[in-house]
C-alpha cells in the first residue's frame, strides 16, 4: 500500500513517515502544498495523510482541487479540533480527522480502516480460499499456521486480497507496493510473486498473461 | 429614569397644539364679538338716523304729519310734574342757580346762592333780562318741536318691538318714544352743552342702548340684544367645539404618526438585542427610505462589524496559538511513540530525544510569547521605567549581531546620536534585537543594515533599514499582526513563529510609542520606531531623583 503524507514540520513529517514505512507501507513526503497536489494527482495512493495549515497551497484548497479527479481516501491531521472545523473537513471531501497530537497506534489503525473501506473490504480479516489475512496484525495464516512473510510480500498479498476476484495490473502493483524513492530495479513484481506462491501455494495467485494478477475468492 | 420618546412628543404636540388652538380661538372670538357688537351698534346708529329724521324742531318746513309740540317750559308747569320731571326740575333749578350764579359772577354782583333743594312748587324765578328760559342747548334751545306721530308706528313695524327710542331733553322731558320703550330709565345728562358731540353706548343686562346728542334733543335708541348674544355664544361653542375636534384628531394624528417613527427604533434595539457573541453576523436592515435612523443603523452595523473583525482575529490568534503548541507537541509524541514502538539503536534514539529537545525548546519560544502578549493585552505587565540612551542600546544590539551579520558578509552601518527617555531597557532591548535580526534574516548575503538613533522634540527615533527581500503591498498592513508570516515555510525553518513584530509592536505601544514600516519587494524595509522622552502608558512612577538624572541626558543632545 502507498500512501502520501503532506506536512510543512519537518520532524513530524520525518516521524509520520517512519512509522508508516515500518508498518510496511511505502510512503511519499510534501512539505507544501503545491507539491502534495501534484503528487497527489500525479499517482494512485492508498491513503493521504494530509495537514491543513501548509505553505503555498493550504489543506482545504488542496482537497478541493484533488476531489475533482481522486477519490482516493483522505486522513487530515490538524491542530484545529474545534467541531466546525472536523465538520468542514469531513464535508469539504476528507474521510478521517486526526487532532495533532495524536497518538501513532491511532493514525496506524484509522489508515488501515480507510484503505479497507475504499478497497470495498469492511472486515479486517480477509479469507481468501483457506488463507486469511488479519490487516490488523499485518499477518497471514494459511490453514490456521502463521506463514512468515517481508513487507513487501504482505504488501502484495494484501493488495491482491483487498481487490479478491479483480484484476490488479502490474502498475497497480507497482504503484501501490513502492514509493517514489523506492529503487525498483531491485524489486521486481515478479520476485515477489514467485516467493508468495511459494509460501502461500500455487493457486493463491492467478496470473492474467498481459495483464496482471489476481486472487480469486 | 426612562421617558418614552414619544409620550414626551405626544405631550409636547398636545401642549402645543392647545396653547395655538386656545390662543386662536380666543383672538376669533374676540374679533367675533368685537365685530358683532360693531353690528349692533351699526344698527343702533343706523336705527337713531331713522328716527331723527322723522324728529325735529319747528323752525323748518313744516309737515302735515308734523304735529306742533310745544315743550312746557320747566317753570310753567310746577304743579304737573311727575317724578322724573321734579328730578329734571331740580336739574333744571340747579341749571337755572348755575346760570344765574354765571351770569352774577360775570356781572359782578353777587346774589344770594339759591336754596340747596329745590322743591316742588318752588321754581326760582327766571332772571330778568334773561332772553328766554333755560334750554338745554343753551339758553336759547328751541322747546318747540315737530313730532311725527305717525313716527313711532312706522318705527315699531320697521324695526319691530325688540328696539326703542327715546327722545328726551336734559331736564328729563321725554319729546317722543316708541310703544316699546317701557321703564327706560334716563340717564342723567349734563345741562351744558358739551364741545363734543355725545354717543354714550348703555347696556343694562340684554339690552343695548346709544345714547346720542343731537342738535336739540338727546335720542336713546336702544334694542334687545339676546339673540345676538345667543347667536355669539352658538358660534363660540361651534369654535370651541371645532378646536377640540382638530386637538383630538391632532393627538390621534400625532400619536400614530410618532409611533411610525418610533417602530424602527424598537426594530434596531431588537435586532442588536439579538446579536451575540453566537451570531455576530447578524446585521440591522438597512433598507427604505433614509432618515436618521438608517443613518444610526448604518453606524451601529459598521460598528459590529469593527466588533466581528477584532473578535474573529483574537479566534484566529487563539487557533493559531493552539496550532503552533499542538504541532511541537505532536512531534514529541510520535517521536516518542516510535522509539519505544521497538528496539532502537542508540544512535536513532539519540535522534529522537534531540528533535524532542528542539521541539520543546519550540513551545518554551511560543509559550513565553503568548504569555507576554497575553500580559501586554491585560494591562498586567508593568514597564519597569528608567532613564536610558537608546543610542547605547542599539549600539550594543548592533555588536551583539555583527558576527551573525557577518557569516554572510552583510554590513551594518550604525549612526547613533544621542538619545535618551524614559523606558524599559529591557524591552527596548527586545525591540531593536528583534528588528535588527530580522534585517540579517531577510536580507541578501552582502547585504546591508543602517541603524540610526536621533533625539528630537519630546521623542526619540530609532531607525533599522536594509537592503533585503522587502515585504509585499498585500503583506504590509498586515505584518505587525500576531502570528502573521509573510512565508510559512521560510520562517519554520528560521525557528520564527510571526510574534516577534507583534511583540514588539506591544512594546512600543505600551510606552506610548509607534512603530511603522515602510517596503517594496526586493528594495529592502525600513522600519522606524518613535518613543516618547518622558515614558508610556504602563509606566511606574519614577522617583525624583531619577528624573532629575535625565536632564543632563537631555542636554546633551541635539535638540
Amino acid at each position: 500500500m502507498r500512501i502520501l503524507v503532506v506536512e510543512d514540520d519537518p520532524d513530524l513529517l520525518f516521524v509520520i513517515a517512519c512509522t508508516l514505512r515500518e508498518e510496511g507501507y511505502a510512503v511519499d513526503t510534501a512539505e507544501d502544498g503545491d507539491e502534495g497536489l501534484f503528487k497527489a494527482t500525479s499517482w494512485d495512493y492508498d491513503a493521504i495523510v494530509l495537514d491543513i495549515m501548509l505553505p503555498k497551497l493550504d489543506g482545504w484548497s488542496l482537497l478541493d482541487r484533488l476531489r475533482r479527479s481522486k477519490t482516493v481516501p483522505v486522513l487530515i491531521l490538524t491542530a484545529k479540533d474545534r467541531v466546525n472545523d472536523r465538520v468542514r473537513g469531513l464535508d469539504g471531501g476528507a474521510d478521517d480527522y486526526l487532532v495533532k497530537p495524536f497518538e501513532l497506534t491511532e493514525l496506524r489503525a484509522r489508515l488501515r480502516a480507510l484503505i479497507r473501506r475504499a478497497a470495498g473490504k469492511s472486515h479486517p480479516v480477509i479469507d481468501v480460499k483457506g488463507v486469511v489475512i488479519d490487516t490488523r496484525s499485518r499477518s497471514v495464516t494459511r490453514n490456521g499456521i502463521e506463514v512468515e512473510l517481508t513487507a513487501r510480500e504482505y504488501a502484495l498479498v494484501e493488495l491482491l486480497a483487498l481487490h479478491a476476484g479483480r484484476l490488479v495490473t502490474r502498475t497497480m502493483i507497482y504503484e501501490h507496493l513502492y514509493g517514489e524513492d523506492d529503487d525498483s530495479l531491485s524489486n521486481l513484481v515478479e520476485v515477489h510473486v514467485s516467493n508468495v506462491r511459494k509460501k502461500l501455494g500455487r493457486e493463491f495467485i492467478t496470473t492474467r498473461r498481459g495483464h496482471g494478477y489476481l486472487v480469486r475468492i | 429614569m426612562f421617558r418614552s420618546i414619544r409620550w414626551t412628543l405626544q405631550m409636547w404636540h398636545a401642549a402645543i397644539l392647545a396653547t395655538v388652538l386656545i390662543v386662536f380661538g380666543w383672538i376669533v372670538f374676540y374679533q367675533m364679538r368685537v365685530t358683532t357688537y360693531q353690528q349692533i351698534d351699526a344698527g343702533l346708529d343706523r336705527m337713531s338716523d331713522v328716527v331723527a329724521a322723522g324728529l325735529r324742531p319747528t323752525g323748518g318746513r313744516q309737515r302735515r304729519a308734523f304735529r306742533q309740540i310745544d315743550v312746557p317750559r320747566p317753570d310753567a308747569n310746577v304743579a304737573n310734574r311727575d317724578d322724573a320731571a321734579s328730578k329734571g326740575a331740580s336739574d333744571k333749578g340747579r341749571e337755572k342757580a348755575d346760570a344765574e350764579s354765571k351770569d352774577a359772577a360775570a356781572n359782578g354782583v353777587t346774589r344770594p346762592a339759591p336754596p340747596s333743594q329745590v322743591t316742588q312748587g318752588e321754581p326760582p324765578g327766571p332772571p330778568p333780562g334773561a332772553s328766554g328760559p333755560p334750554g338745554f342747548f343753551g339758553r336759547r334751545g328751541p322747546r318747540a318741536f315737530e313730532l311725527n306721530e305717525d313716527f313711532p308706528g312706522f318705527f315699531e313695524e320697521e324695526l319691530g318691538t325688540t328696539a326703542y327710542f327715546v327722545a328726551f331733553l336734559g331736564d328729563g322731558h321725554v319729546l317722543l318714544k316708541s310703544t316699546s320703550a317701557t321703564d327706560v330709565p334716563l340717564p342723567e345728562m349734563h345741562p351744558e352743552p358739551r364741545a363734543a358731540p355725545i354717543r354714550m353706548v348703555r347696556q343694562r343686562g340684554n339690552l343695548r342702548e346709544i345714547i346720542y346728542q343731537h342738535r336739540f334733543y338727546y335720542l336713546l335708541v336702544g334694542r334687545s340684544i339676546e339673540s345676538d348674544v345667543a347667536a355669539l355664544h352658538e358660534r363660540a361653542w361651534l369654535l370651541a367645539g371645532i378646536s377640540a375636534a382638530v386637538l383630538a384628531a391632532g393627538l390621534i394624528g400625532g400619536f400614530w404618526f410618532s409611533g411610525r417613527v418610533i417602530k424602527p427604533i424598537a426594530t434596531i434595539s431588537a435586532t442588536a438585542a439579538e446579536i451575540s457573541l453566537s451570531n455576530l453576523s447578524r446585521r440591522i436592515d438597512v433598507s427604505g427610505t433614509e432618515t436618521e435612523l438608517t443613518g444610526l443603523a448604518r453606524t451601529l452595523n459598521q460598528m459590529i462589524d469593527r466588533l466581528e473583525s477584532a473578535f474573529s482575529q483574537q479566534v484566529r490568534f487563539t487557533a493559531d496559538a493552539s496550532h503552533e503548541l499542538r504541532t511541537p507537541l505532536a512531534v514529541i509524541l510520535s517521536h516518542a511513540e516510535l522509539a519505544l514502538d521497538k528496539a532502537r539503536p542508540a544512535n536513532e534514539l539519540r535522534e529522537t530525544i534531540e528533535t524532542c529537545r528542539r521541539s520543546a525548546l519550540r513551545m518554551k519560544t511560543v509559550v513565553e510569547s503568548l504569555l507576554t502578549l497575553a500580559r501586554f493585552d491585560s494591562g498586567e505587565l508593568q514597564l519597569d521605567c528608567r532613564p536610558l540612551d537608546l543610542s547605547k542600546i542599539a549600539g550594543d544590539c548592533v555588536a551583539q549581531l555583527r558576527p551573525l551579520a557577518e557569516k554572510r558578509q552583510i554590513t551594518i552601518d550604525a549612526d547613533l546620536e544621542s538619545a535618551g527617555a524614559l523606558a524599559d531597557s529591557d524591552r527596548v532591548t527586545q525591540v531593536v534585537t528583534n528588528l535588527l535580526t530580522n534585517a540579517i534574516r531577510y536580507n541578501h548575503d552582502g547585504g546591508r543594515v543602517v541603524v540610526t538613533t536621533r533625539s528630537s522634540k519630546g521623542e526619540v527615533i530609532l531607525g533599522i533599514s536594509d537592503t533585503g527581500i522587502g515585504i509585499d503591498s498585500e503583506h504590509l498592513p498586515h505584518i505587525f499582526e500576531r502570528f502573521y508570516r509573510v512565508d510559512k515555510a521560510r520562517s519554520r525553518k528560521d525557528g520564527g513563529i510571526g510574534l516577534g513584530l507583534a511583540i514588539c509592536k506591544s512594546i512600543v505601544e505600551a510606552h506610548g510609542g509607534q512603530i511603522t514600516v515602510t517596503s517594496r519587494p526586493d528594495a529592502g524595509s525600513q522600519f522606524e520606531v518613535r518613543l516618547p522622552k518622558r515614558g508610556g502608558l504602563l509606566a511606574d512612577v519614577v522617583r525624583d531623583s531619577e528624573e532629575r538624572r535625565l536632564e543632563p541626558l537631555a542636554t546633551t543632545a541635539k535638540d
